[in-house]
């Protein structure tokens, strides 16, 4: 069984802090690209850059970010 | 969209597909392989197109350096990068063997390889390994980075 992270990063940033994917690129010291990758889940972050988002989005890390078992 | 890095691997890509299009068609036309060693308009011909690669190569880093302030390369793109020469870097190994041995089971019987050939190697995979590193790049950019 493999295992995936999922993340509500797209969520959490229009719904609750309206904010642009190029203003939370800015905020955590990425590029707009990187961003769309994890919003889409084709991209898994450094612990650091993970670390960074959660705070930028104001919420704790298993609110953003969680790890989703996918049968093969 | 594409992000700057991918946009720098693909025009790379292009250029060194260029230079190795016109190195084939400089290498292989005429008695070129016969008269390698005598033929030095051809040698400044190869040459110069090196130089165009390496050339553009440089004035593609200044195209694309990076500007005060702004972040133009990330952990994601560093991720790629190492893929691509991982990647790459498996290429090269298995087309120099692959043109080492075909070399050798062409010239077994005759007891010698013509030098240009070995020539021939040593520029064509400083285009392979260039070509493909960037295509890998372009690759694992249009899959997102993982």
């Amino acid at each position: 069984m493999a295992e995936k992270l999922t993340n509500q990063i797209r969520h959490l940033r229009r719904g609750f802090t309206d904010m642009t994917q190029q203003r939370l690129a800015d905020a955590v010291g990425c590029t707009r690209q990187t961003i769309i990758a994890l919003e889409q889940e084709k991209y898994n972050p450094s612990l650091i850059l993970a670390m960074k988002i959660t705070e930028a989005l104001g919420r704790k890390i298993e609110e953003v970010f969680m790890i989703e078992s996918e049968s093969e | 969209m594409m992000s700057k890095q991918m946009k720098q691997a693909f025009v790379r890509m292009i250029l060194w597909s260029l230079v190795f299009v016109f190195f084939l068609a400089i290498f292989l036309s005429g008695d070129t392989l016969a008269t390698w060693g005598d033929n030095t308009r051809k040698t400044i011909m190869v040459a110069a197109l090196f130089l165009a690669g390496f050339g553009g190569d440089a004035v593609l880093g200044v195209i694309y350096r990076k500007k005060k302030g702004k972040i133009s390369k990330d952990e994601r793109d560093d991720y790629i990068e190492k893929r691509a020469v991982s990647a790459g870097f498996i290429v090269t190994l298995v087309y120099v063997y692959l043109l080492a041995i075909t070399l050798y089971t062409k010239n077994e019987t005759s007891g010698f390889v013509p030098v240009a050939w070995l020539w021939f190697l040593a520029y064509s995979l400083i285009c392979v390994a260039n070509i493909s590193v960037t295509a890998f790049s372009v690759f694992f950019y249009r899959k997102g980075g993982q």
